[in-house]
């Protein structure tokens, strides 16, 4: 038997639906989860399952939220006071609102963006600057198909998103070169608390096979990936549609 | 529920649901639960609508619907929370399923103390239901604690010592009482989870009965009894016991491999809907196999925990076979000293509307007392019967059949029932008295509902 390193997974969002799945698949006796976000009581409860399933170190759990963008910079010196190094850095965190309401209310659209953007953004420079100096590790964004392009029933959460993707297009561009490798991962209707009061049609897929595909697509060191694969031939053709065309259609 | 910024309600949206016979449907509206405060603030928000605890939905009937009005779906809330492996006593959310405690503990050397038939359902719904297995306890017996959130918005803590009542008004109270949050549960440690088998025929049902009798020193016993025979042939079945293997009875060293792993074998799914008629045919040939074919008098052999404690899941979705309309399944209990003649009277009486043309499921209860209030398992002899709903002619039949069930001092299971009369209920659970001063006294209002209780009138006042 080979003595197999053991890796340090940080996940930011940790209590997101998704989140909890891919923290399942990851658990075991290798790897060592460092579970971030809001309601550290929660983590706390889901760092007790992934120890008790996972048989393996115990998940340590760090407070974080996307919004206080001032508590970023000390973010990743306290995550390095817990665990040597970072080796691979899963961002979920994400927020919808619904697009009539943050019509209504700008505070609704500001929190999308500054959480699903501007928060994503600021903590993911950070880990980008502490893995180039290191000269290797992974980076793994959540965004959306919803980010592809804007239509009028979601283009709040829709543009927080491509702006999401844009990001980490260009991140990847710019690490290529050091050796860090950067995944969008783009999901389609996922069935988690976010998506709670959709009607759950075919086109609804479980976390755990997100989670699944997720892995595969860090091991295939793609750079992006629609999750579960058809999303790529169904944006295909939304995205093929003429703007003058698609401009009037009811989307 | 409500939206943190704009404190309105976010609803999710009315759809239809069933239990596993797909029969009856109700629109409810379902709120996925994930995390820890989540009930609470739906307790708070329900805007005079009532709740329910919703596991898996592998209940047959209504109990787990509530028409128009709002469920809670525990299976998001499935985390491990503490396992002391001194006591074997597991901590968890009631979102769990059995299967998900199988792979996990299986490897370590614990089994679960007693399991329904199928390793889908939840562990809070397993404790709501009070299931019962092939062996002699039923699941409550093994249930350290339970943590609940209550009518009135306090959160508790219940055992057989501890709000007592309120415990053994839970276990079996089809969610009534409240919400199950958490479940502490002693596991059984086992020293390989590989079964010793041993198939056995039996002509009628004098035999099957007598089988009973003398197994009793095997801590595992079920019968699959062939609907179709009659007259002298009545009860023909094959008796299936079995016992945790021990090490040294391993003979070869694949088994010994085995000796913890958990099985995975292909899965099949049905596709669709299935004609009625299609079932029959399936189930007689099953059987037929086993007690025609390769089945000798007497076969003993080790098999893996999948294969004895779960031969149906790996049909996923099987419950589609039944056609369009759904099955209902029924599921009932005849005491020890009437057990015989019972089990005789109702088989002959079923099989003589010439519709249950297919396998029935038996078994024996031990002589252990349940203190559970309205719990089904009791001393006894349980008869199970799947039947297709098809026409709705069936259920006509069964209000029959509860009538002899009653004549022998019986009950029928509320997990399975989809259509028993409140007043065939009212007469066989003698204890309902004491479970509905328990639910006055825990939730006066009637916050916890569902359509099983509204059919049956368990959350009326006493009586009503
Ligand atoms: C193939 C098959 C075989 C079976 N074999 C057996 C058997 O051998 N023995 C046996 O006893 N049963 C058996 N059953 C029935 C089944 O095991 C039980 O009905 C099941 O355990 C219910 O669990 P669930 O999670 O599916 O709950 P559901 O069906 O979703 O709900 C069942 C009840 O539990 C309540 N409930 C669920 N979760 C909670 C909660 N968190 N808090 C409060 N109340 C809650 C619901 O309100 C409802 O009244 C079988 C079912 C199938 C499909
Ligand atoms: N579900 C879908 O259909 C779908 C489809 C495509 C993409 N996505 C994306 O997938 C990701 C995971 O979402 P999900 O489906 O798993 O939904 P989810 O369960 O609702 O998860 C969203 C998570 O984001 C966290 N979050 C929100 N604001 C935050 C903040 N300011 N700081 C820290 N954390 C914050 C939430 O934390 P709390 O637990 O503390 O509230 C929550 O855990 C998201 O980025 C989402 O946009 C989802």
């Amino acid at each position: 038997m080979t003595e197999q390193k053991m890796k340090n997974i940080l996940i930011l969002g940790a209590n997101s639906g998704m989140a909890r799945a891919l923290a399942r698949e990851l658990a075991s006796p290798q790897v060592q989860l460092i579970l971030a976000g809001r309601k550290v009581a929660e983590l706390e409860k889901s760092a007790k399952d992934l120890e008790i399933r996972g048989h393996g170190p115990a998940p340590k759990v760090v407070s974080f939220n996307a919004l206080e963008t001032g508590q970023h910079e000390q973010f990743l010196p306290e995550v390095l006071s817990r665990v040597e190094t970072l080796d691979e850095v899963y961002l979920f965190f994400g927020q919808l609102h619904g697009q009539a309401e943050a019509q209504k209310d700008f505070s609704l659209a500001w929190e999308m963006l500054m959480t699903n953007y501007v928060g994503a953004v600021s903590i993911l420079e950070r880990v980008a600057a502490y893995m180039e100096k290191r000269g290797q590790g992974i980076i793994i964004g959540v965004s959306s198909v919803a980010g592809d392009r804007g239509r009028q029933s979601n283009y709040l959460y829709g543009s927080s998103k491509a702006g999401l993707t844009v990001y980490l297009q260009g991140l990847r561009n710019r690490l290529a070169r050091s050796g860090v490798h950067v995944l969008t991962v783009k999901p389609g209707f996922v069935d988690t608390p976010m998506t709670r009061n959709k009607k759950k049609g075919l086109l609804f897929t479980q976390p755990k096979a997100i989670a699944q595909g997720m892995l595969k697509a860090v091991r295939a060191r793609k750079n992006s990936v629609y999750l579960p694969g058809f999303w790529k031939y169904i944006m295909l053709i939304i995205r093929s549609v003429p703007e003058s065309v698609f401009k009037k259609l009811k989307m | 529920m409500t939206d943190n910024i704009t404190g309105q309600p976010v609803l999710p949206p009315e759809i239809e649901i069933t239990g596993w016979g797909r029969y009856p449907a109700s629109p409810t509206r379902v709120f996925p639960v994930q995390s820890t405060a989540e009930p609470g603030q739906i307790l708070k928000a329900r805007q005079g609508k009532s709740l329910l605890g919703r596991g898996a939905g592998r209940a047959y009937g209504d109990a787990a619907l509530n028409r128009s009005n709002f469920c809670l779906d525990f299976m998001p809330y499935n985390r491990f929370l503490d396992f002391d492996e001194q006591t074997g006593i597991l901590r968890a959310e009631a979102g769990v399923t059995l299967e998900q405690i199988l792979e996990t503990f299986v490897p370590q050397g614990w089994f679960l103390p007693v399991t329904p038939g199928t390793k889908y359902p939840t562990l809070g719904g397993s404790v709501a239901c009070d299931v019962h297995g092939k062996s002699s306890h039923s699941l409550s017996h093994y249930v350290e604690r339970l943590h609940m959130l209550l009518a009135d918005g306090s959160y508790v803590a219940c055992s057989a010592k501890e709000l007592p009542d309120l415990f053994w008004a839970t276990v079996g109270g089809m969610g009534l009482t409240g919400l199950i949050l958490e479940v502490e549960l002693k596991m059984t440690r086992i020293e390989t989870c590989l079964i010793r088998y041993q198939g056995v025929k039996a002509h009628n049902l004098q035999e099957i009965f007598r089988l009973f009798e003398e197994t009793e020193e095997w801590p595992m016993t079920v019968a699959w009894v062939d609907c179709l025979a009659r007259g002298k042939n009545l009860g023909r079945s094959i008796m299936m016991r079995g016992a945790f293997a021990r090490q040294h009875e391993l003979k070869s060293l694949a088994q010994q491999s085995r000796a913890r792993s958990v099985p995975h074998k292909g899965k099949l799914t049905v596709p669709f809907a299935f004609p009625a008629w299609s079932l029959n045919k399936l189930s007689v040939t099953a059987f037929n196999t086993f007690y025609y074919g390769k089945h000798p008098r007497c076969l003993d052999t080790i098999m893996d925990y999948d294969s004895f404690f779960y031969p149906l899941d790996s049909i996923l979705q099987w419950n589609l076979i039944y056609g369009g309309p759904g099955l209902v399944q029924y599921q009932f209990l005849i005491p020890l000293e009437q057990g015989f003649e019972g089990v005789k009277t109702l088989l002959e009486e079923i099989s003589a509307t010439g519709r249950a043309s297919f396998l029935a499921v038996l078994k024996k209860f031990g002589n252990i007392q349940n203190p559970g209030m309205i719990s089904f398992p009791a001393p006894g002899y349980f008869l199970a019967l799947d039947f297709p709903v098809g026409g709705g002619e069936i259920l006509k039949h069964m209000d029959q059949w509860d009538k002899l069930v009653l004549k022998y001092g019986g009950r029928i299971y509320l997990a399975k029932d989809a259509r028993m009369k409140r007043e065939s209920f009212n007469a066989m659970y003698p204890r309902l008295d004491e479970w509905r001063a328990v639910k006055q006294k825990y939730d006066p209002e009637n916050v916890f509902s569902s359509d099983l209780a509204q059919r049956l009138g368990l959350v009326n006042k006493a009586g009503g």
